[in-house]
């Protein structure tokens, strides 16, 4: 169909149009109900486009991509908060025997790509500094090796609470679930900041401080609700 | 009807659709009460007596224990050990709940001599206390706390509600993960934290203030006393602060995307991303922490009405 | 791979934001959602870009090149948009090293027969997706950089070694063609 209107029909609809031709269109619309049907079929087809979201390809894909970047170091800015971190979890992070042998979930603290079997040694550790306590510290590498106790006590806080659902009510796991957004949102960010600016002492506290959020709100959900009866 | 109940007696009250009733107590005994779901409305009055109206199913009873220190009040499907699955408009349940036989929403008035301590807990409810109590101890799942001129330590947790406590005298621990937390007209130590809201501390009369919100603002008009501690700390939200024009204070402040503002006298530097810049106030005496990771500083001057004493 | 569950509705571009965030300072978890939530959409992009052959290994590279490029995404954009400029880029590439106009589409006796049909047999509705495939290469190309992967005809022009009036002319004809294809 080669029409003068219709021509100018996509143009119209992306907005394209100079304003005196865009007023001619729309007078022409006006009256013309066969325009006014291709024109919202354009928009149709451009909707689609938008809207389009195709199938999935084989997990292999996924499977590959995964591997690919697992232990990758080509972060740029983070890399060194991640060196850290890989330097020192061997020695603080806590993989009771039980749990070494099974998937271990990668805790938002716990850093990246945990995913899979636990492969650090299961020397004996730490760790239960009470989380309750704010910790104020003069150094910001103190603070990572705090945070990492916070992380390991969480990633098994994690693992106890949502594995086993069903022994806590789900209204407190739902609102857990929640809320674990803001503060993992909150921890995201607080680290990506510490990662910019590692020497600062209030970014490292700040960063410790949330993920004493984060392990205060895991405990909280094991007691919310009702006084004992 | 007035009607005495001896110590460690089991009453179930039969009446079919509600309950009335109304008990001598003696001092020093505090009141338990626990719930699944319904209000719990509690009133004072001077007399050493205490007055519980219910509203509940026909299937339900009001079983109200008394030993020497506490009057424990539980609807009658509260004790026993079953599984149970339950949906209501906004909420899916499937419990297993130890306790609880079959889902108890009881909507509760209750009258209570002045000063008597209270114990509340519920899973969906909203507690609402208006009155001279003593101690207040509430923990909700899902519901909203009211407490107006409680006397005496408030310690209140709710999963998901907003927490609002007015004219109070004593000690508060108020904490919620995902509600605002509203103080105004309170004298002591509080601490406030909210995970998801805003925590406003209005006419605040206290020598320790420490609030915390995740995703929220904070709001302190108050006192600063000599010696005081004052903390507040978000990540993401404005910190607004209203003190005395005289106040005496060393303040630290730290943000990493945010700015500074004051009405007092200091010189802020132009950056103060990432790192704490302290400020001296009058002689420095009590110590304020602000941090907002994500948010605005601001310090200004309250001038309380001399009213508000 | 289960969404984030919120007490809010969040937009998939709401998502986005947060699983960037997340998956920017490490979280495993929060890639793979973006992974998912994207890859069926990419997976189209390259497949009417480049044919059929290889899209596997380009989402691939796709992929790990997010991955590492991810902290350098500033929010000024939407992610999804950023996302496509990016695919695009490696898909293009892609194409240019594999050469010659035939190879462009992998030899594969499907995609040739498509290209060579041309225009579905008058009256014959197939769904949108096919219809896609079914047109003339430089219309297809066209309406998928400018409708799925938000360029602008002038950027479209420079990529495809055409006119900016070229590319109008194009995206209408694709659009018009396709119409026909719409449901109801």
């Amino acid at each position: 169909m080669s029409d003068s209107w219709t021509d100018r029909l996509s143009a119209y609809l992306d907005d394209e149009l100079s304003l005196a031709d865009r007023r001619a269109v729309d007078e022409h619309l006006a009256q013309c109900e066969e325009c006014r049907a291709v024109l919202s079929q354009l928009a149709g087809v451009r909707d689609w486009a938008e809207e389009y979201e195709g199938e999935p390809p084989r997990e292999a894909v996924w499977n590959a991509i995964s591997s690919a970047v697992r232990g990758d170091a080509r972060h740029g800015d983070i890399v060194s908060l991640q060196e850290v971190r890989r330097r020192r979890s061997r020695m603080w992070r806590v993989i009771p025997a039980a749990l070494a042998a099974t998937l271990v979930l990668a805790a938002v603290g716990a850093g990246s790509w945990t995913v899979g079997r636990a492969t650090a040694p299961t020397r004996e550790i730490l760790v239960t500094a009470n989380p309750m306590r704010l910790i104020t510290t003069t150094s910001p590498g103190r603070s990572l090796l705090v945070a990492e106790r916070y992380g390991a006590a969480i990633a098994q806080m994690e693992q106890a609470l949502f594995a086993n659902g069903d022994q806590l009510d789900t209204a407190t796991v739902r609102i857990l679930r929640q809320k674990l957004i803001v503060i993992d949102r909150a921890i995201a960010e607080a680290r990506q900041a510490l990662a910019d600016d590692p020497g600062s002492a209030y970014l490292a506290d700040h960063f410790t401080n949330m993920m004493r959020r984060k392990l205060a709100l895991l405990r909280n959900a094991a007691s919310a609700g009702v006084t004992s009866s | 009807m007035l009607l005495h109940i001896a110590a460690g007696a089991l009453v179930a009250m039969s009446a079919p659709q509600d309950t009335d009733t109304t008990f001598a107590v003696t001092p020093g005994q505090r009141l338990n009460v626990a719930t699944f779901g319904g209000e719990i409305l509690i009133r004072t009055w001077e007399l050493d007596q205490v007055r519980i109206e219910a509203d509940h199913s026909s299937r339900e009873q009001i079983v109200i224990t008394q030993t020497a220190s506490e009057v424990r009040v539980r609807p009658s499907s509260w004790n026993s050990d079953f599984e149970f699955s339950m949906e209501g408009e906004e909420f899916d349940v499937s419990m297993n709940f130890r306790g609880a036989r079959a889902p108890a929403m009881v909507d509760y008035e209750i009258i209570v001599p002045e000063g008597m301590a209270l114990e509340i807990g519920g899973l969906f409810s909203d507690v609402e206390i208006e009155g001279a109590v003593g101690e207040v101890t509430i923990r909700v799942l899902e519901g909203e706390v009211d407490i107006l001129g409680a006397r005496g330590p408030v310690s209140a947790r709710t999963g998901e509600g907003d927490v609002t406590v007015e004219d109070v005298v004593g000690p508060l621990r108020l904490s919620t993960i995902g509600g605002e937390i509203s103080v105004t007209n309170a004298t002591g130590e509080i601490t406030a934290e909210s995970t998801e809201g805003d925590i406003d501390l209005e006419e605040i009369r206290s020598s320790r203030v420490e609030a915390e919100s995740v995703d929220g603002e904070i709001w302190y008009q108050g006192t600063i006393e000599a010696q005081g501690f004052y903390r507040f700390v978000t990540h993401d939200g404005d910190v607004d602060l209203e003190l005395p024009a005289n106040a005496s204070a060393r303040i630290s402040v730290a943000t990493w995307d945010g700015d500074l503002s004051t009405d007092f006298d200091i010189e802020v530097p132009d950056e103060i991303r990432g790192r704490r810049f302290s400020f001296t106030l009058g002689s420095g005496s009590a110590q304020i922490e602000i941090e907002a990771f994500d948010g605005d500083i601001s310090v200004g001057v309250w001038e309380p009405d001399e009213e508000d004493y | 791979m289960r969404e984030l569950e919120t007490d809010v509705e969040l937009t998939p571009a709401e998502r986005d934001v947060i699983d960037v965030e997340l998956a920017v300072s490490g979280d495993a978890q929060a890639f793979e959602r973006l992974y998912r939530r994207h890859v069926g959409r990419i997976g189209g992009l390259a497949r009417w870009l480049m044919g059929q052959e290889d899209v596997e290994d380009v989402l691939q590279e796709i992929f790990i090149r997010v991955w590492e490029k991810l902290h350098t995404f500033k929010g000024q954009s939407a992610f999804k948009t950023w996302l496509h400029r990016l695919a695009t880029n490696v898909i293009l590439r892609r194409r240019s090293e594999r050469g010659t106009h035939e190879e462009r589409y992998g030899g594969s006796e499907y995609d040739m027969a498509r290209a060579q049909t041309g225009r579905a047999t008058p009256g014959l509705k197939v769904d949108l997706e096919a219809a896609v495939g079914q047109l003339p290469e430089k219309a297809r190309e066209v309406f998928v950089l400018h409708d799925m992967a938000g360029y602008k005809h002038e950027e479209i022009a420079t990529m495809l070694a055409i006119s900016p009036g070229t590319s109008r002319s194009q995206l209408h004809h694709a659009r018009m063609a396709l119409r026909q294809h719409l449901d109801g």
